[in-house]
């Protein structure tokens, strides 16, 4: 039975982590995860609440998702990543927040509003790492987190994938998007390139490509993917023909724009690779335009100290921010957001 | 490409009593927790061997400096023999199961070995260093997780194991059990032991009895709740052997496991959210070598009807449960998850 068998897929992963977690000493310490479970059931009902608010703006496909935490039947089981697993926020929601915080959502009546943050790998999967041992995963979350409360701070409602060191898969990630009914979705990661010189700044849509260098990155990136070859190809192929595409597109076009124009104040030496289509595995399942960020690299030592400065994840964020506003804004000129 | 390897997956039980392996080969050996080192250098001589394991080790027992690993659950901080002893008896068990062979040969050995979940609680880390370099990959659960697993009761299921030295509830809610899925009690086995030879005394002060006696007599004729018929038993008084009739005794100390494991049942259950919980009553799983006392499953069944029925079923095979669904894992478990934890 599919659902059995994915049951057990699932319960066998969370043992994984936990043992790969010892083994590197990674501390998990129960009271921690307890408090964080409370909080995040609290932050699930408000998404329910925020969704039944806004429902009627959502003119988007019907989908059947259940919120219910509970593993009630085959579909919530596999559709609905395990509690450890299940998405933070960065902040609470503006909408509870009466007493002059952030704006409040009803002023905010546009197409993107609810953003999902997904900060690349996690638990067992590191992704890259700097040759003094700095890891993608750990750089991801960082500014994934940082990112949620700039954007939560300026009225949108920010959604993480992760907001701990645990292992998601690609598939999780979209599907979670797609629960949330998030407006868009950013993937961040970091690169690594064999040539120790290069820093180099790119941003990714879902696409074919040609390049070799690309497909080893995607390759690289989609290793946390649950599909086989034979569904992803399928998959893949489905979604190239989608109006999807040109949304994502633009969406990366204004991204890598404002990252590259915050970037080049700082730090000058970065090189603009520009927008570029790739098959990532995270971009697959996703209903809205979703990009795929590298947003730095770690195979440089310069740039691997840079990005092992929090001001320099900060200003990262803050970049980011400028290109969700920046696409928002395209798509609504007479918003005004925050300051 | 390169010629598939081959890989031997083996499932072990480290138990605070007795210890099993499963493997992928079809090896399957039960051990006694026992690891004695000689005490001096006469007893070196005589037993003719650095460590002793099982059987053995408990046989030569007065000769030795005996230990049962993970007894109470723990490798206690800074005691370098206890994690020395759970080292010889992984060693000894993975042995038994082919392991060496396999490894000379080339295979890649991925074991994954349920411990007392109090184990787990106490020092994973310990555990594991004292676990290393025994097998290619290693991956340690808790023992209910690896009978859960076995059985298939990964959803609105409760496992209850019953053992020598601990009690281990877990709670299944279709993810890796956390702590707050989990209960462990110290009444078990031993205690029904030692109060049963506490009894027996009390009212028999001439019979001269050993604990092991009194935990054969256990294991074949402990009962919970009526039993038709009487307990009786053989000691000597004075040497000569006489017969003792038990039955209240053994009614009283067996009988004592019902109240905590009850409690610790409901609480579990309770925890559960509501709309589950009679699915969890009537998914409870009676382990451990303790589930095999007479009327044990029905009087925990009975229990159950106050909050509104369920359905206890014993385990068939208690010995292999625990060693048969680590041997599930290590076999369902796809190849790059196992490579998170080579080394
Ligand atoms: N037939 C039986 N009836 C009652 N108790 C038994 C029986 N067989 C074994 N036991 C008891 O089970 C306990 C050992 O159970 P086990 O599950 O092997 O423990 P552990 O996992 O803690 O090593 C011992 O206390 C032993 O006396
Ligand atoms: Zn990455």
């Amino acid at each position: 039975m599919a659902h059995a068998k994915s049951l057990r897929r699932r319960v066998l992963r969370e043992a994984f982590e936990e043992n790969y977690q010892t083994m590197h000493g990674i501390a998990a310490p129960s009271v921690h995860r307890r408090r964080r479970m409370r909080r995040l059931s609290r932050a699930t009902v408000t998404v329910a609440a925020v969704a039944a608010i806004f429902g009627a703006t959502y003119v988007l496909a019907s989908r059947q998702f259940s919120w219910t935490p509970e593993l009630a039947d085959a579909k919530t089981v596999l559709l609905v990543p395990p509690p450890a697993q299940r998405p933070g926020r960065a902040a609470e929601p503006a909408v509870t927040d009466a007493s002059g915080g952030p704006m409040a959502r009803e002023v905010l009546p546009f197409s993107v509003r609810r953003v999902v943050i997904d900060p690349g790998h996690g638990g067992m999967h590191r992704g890259t790492a700097s040759a003094l041992g700095l890891q993608e995963k750990a750089v991801t979350l960082d500014i994934a987190q940082r990112l949620a409360a700039l954007l939560e701070a300026s009225g949108f409602d920010a959604i993480l994938t992760r907001s701990t060191d645990d292992a998601l898969s690609l598939e999780a990630r979209g599907e979670l998007a797609n629960a949330v009914e998030a407006d868009i979705f950013l993937s961040i990661h970091i690169n690594w390139f064999s040539e120790p010189t290069v820093r180099a700044v790119e941003t990714f849509y879902l696409g074919p490509t040609q390049d070799k260098e690309l497909q080893r990155l995607a390759a690289r990136e989609n290793l946390d993917s649950e599909m086989a070859l034979g569904e992803f190809r399928h998959a893949l192929e489905r979604v190239y023909a989608g109006v999807r595409r040109s949304e994502s597109r633009e969406l990366a076009q204004v991204v890598q724009r404002e990252l590259l124009k915050s970037l080049k104040t700082i730090n000058p030496w970065v090189e603009d690779r520009g927008v570029k289509s790739a098959p990532f595995g995270v971009l697959i399942s996703t209903q809205m335009p979703a990009i795929l960020a590298e947003i730095g690299c770690l195979s440089n030592s310069e740039e691997a100290q840079l990005l092992d400065r929090a001001d320099y994840r900060q200003y990262l964020a803050e970049a980011l921010l400028e290109g969700v506003r920046s696409y928002a804004l395209n798509l609504n000129p007479n918003l005004n957001l925050g300051s | 490409m390169t010629a598939q390897k081959e890989v031997l997956n083996v499932g072990v039980d480290l138990g605070t009593s007795r210890s099993a392996v499963s493997a992928s080969n079809g090896a399957r050996h039960l051990v006694l927790s026992y690891v004695g080192w000689p005490l001096d250098m006469v007893a070196r001589r005589v037993v003719k061997r650095d460590v002793l394991i099982g059987d053995e080790a408990l046989d030569q027992r007065l000769m030795l400096d005996l230990y049962r690993p993970l007894e109470r659950g723990l490798i206690k901080e800074g005691s370098e023999r206890e994690a020395q002893a759970v080292r010889e008896l992984l060693k000894h068990v993975l042995s038994l199961a082919g392991v060496d062979e396999a490894r000379e040969s080339g295979a890649e050995v991925r074991a994954v070995v349920g411990v007392p979940a109090e184990a787990m609680r106490v020092n994973k880390q310990q555990l594991r260093g004292a676990m290393e370099g025994l097998v290619d990959s290693l991956m340690i659960v808790s023992e209910p997780f690896a009978v859960a697993y076995g059985l298939e009761a990964l959803l609105h299921a409760l496992i209850v194991d019953i053992g020598a030295g601990t009690t281990d509830l877990c709670v299944m809610n279709g993810r890796y059990p956390r702590d707050e899925d989990q209960k462990t009690l110290t009444v078990a086995g031993d205690s029904i032991d030692e109060q049963l030879i506490q009894l027996v005394r009390d009212r028999y002060p001439e019979a001269n009895f050993s604990g092991h006696m009194a935990t054969s007599w256990k294991e074949s004729g402990g009962f919970v709740g009526e039993l038709s018929g009487k307990v009786m038993v053989t000691a000597p008084v004075k040497g000569k052997p006489t017969k003792f009739d038990i039955t209240e005794e053994m009614r009283t100390a067996c009988g004592g496991l019902i109240p905590p494991v009850v409690e610790a049942m409901l609480d579990l259950i309770s925890r559960v959210e509501p709309e589950y919980q009679p699915r969890v009553r009537g998914n409870v799983i009676l382990t451990g070598g303790s589930s095999q006392l007479k009327g044990l499953g029905a009087a925990l069944q009975d229990s159950l009807q106050e909050v509104g029925g369920g359905k206890v079923r014993v385990v068939k095979e208690p010995a292999f449960v625990g060693a048969d669904g680590g041997l599930a894992i290590a076999t369902d478990a796809p190849d790059s998850d196992w490579e998170t934890l080579a080394g």
